[in-house]
């Protein structure tokens, strides 16, 4: 049986780099994610973690990072024993440049 | 089988009031919604249909209105106007907005849809939805949502 994913898509008014920028700086991610801080240099096989107020919240590795198009990492909440435990977690960030084509778009 | 369902939410900063009016304002949904207009007098029981902005007789999805709650729940049923009449092919559309923690949640659940629909609507409603955030936030639409997408129906 496969397991569950969720998938969101949203259309963001600027560039793919700002987009990226806005992804992986804690300068960025502070503003908008609960004031979350990132911990990486998002290279291939480097560690990933994401900081809340000085406390280590998720702990993961970078898969793949292709700047500015394609970002994805493994990770998984820390915050206590148990959910050390559980299995980790997988997201990817795709970003394109794009304007909607006529065929792909109803109503 | 169960037909298959939509959903999406999108937090906007705006109040529910300006979200809710801007479903329903020509005004707003030209720039936002593919340069296309939903009227109707969004009574219960009525009919509504989303038409082009500038040709009226151009009529892409219709349906009726069938709860509304200003400001926080709208519910229509969606077609094509060609096929009002056969069940299988008239979905649902409900809009809920919430007020929470200071900013508006938007959530439009889209159900019972064929398949030929769900991919449409799929890709319509992403763009359609951001560009409605990025306006009521910034004052301007995303620009690729000012135009039609389609000539005609």
């Amino acid at each position: 049986m496969s397991k569950p994913e969720f998938v969101y898509v949203t259309y963001v008014e600027t560039t793919p780099e700002k987009l990226w920028e806005a992804l992986t700086s804690s300068e960025f991610s502070r503003q908008y994610w609960f004031g979350t801080e990132l911990r990486s240099d998002w290279k291939i096989g480097s560690r990933f973690a994401l900081v809340m107020n000085g406390t280590p919240t998720d702990e993961g590795e970078i898969l793949e990072a292709d700047q500015p198009r394609r970002l994805s990492c493994r990770f998984r909440r820390v915050l206590n024993d148990e959910m050390r435990n559980e299995r980790p977690t997988k997201v990817v960030f795709v970003i394109e440049p794009r304007q909607i084509r006529e065929a792909d778009a109803d109503p | 089988m169960p037909k298959p369902g939509y959903i999406y939410v999108v937090y906007i900063q705006a109040p529910c009031e300006k979200v809710w009016d801007a479903l329903i304002d020509p005004e707003m949904t030209k720039d936002y919604w593919g340069r296309h207009r939903n009227s109707s007098d969004w009574k219960a029981g009525s009919r509504w249909q989303h038409e082009d902005y500038d040709d009226a007789s151009q009529v892409a999805v219709a349906g009726m209105v069938i709860e509304n709650d200003r400001p926080h729940r709208l519910v229509l049923s969606w077609a094509r106007p060609e096929s009002l009449d056969d069940p299988d092919k008239v979905s649902k559309v409900t809009f809920t907005i919430e007020e929470q923690f200071g900013s508006t949640k938007l959530t439009v659940v889209h159900s019972e849809l064929d398949n030929e629909m769900l991919r449409g609507i799929g890709a319509g409603w992403p763009a359609i939805l951001s560009s409605l955030k990025t306006m009521l936030e910034t004052g301007a639409s995303l620009p690729m949502t000012r135009r039609r997408w389609k000539s005609g129906n």
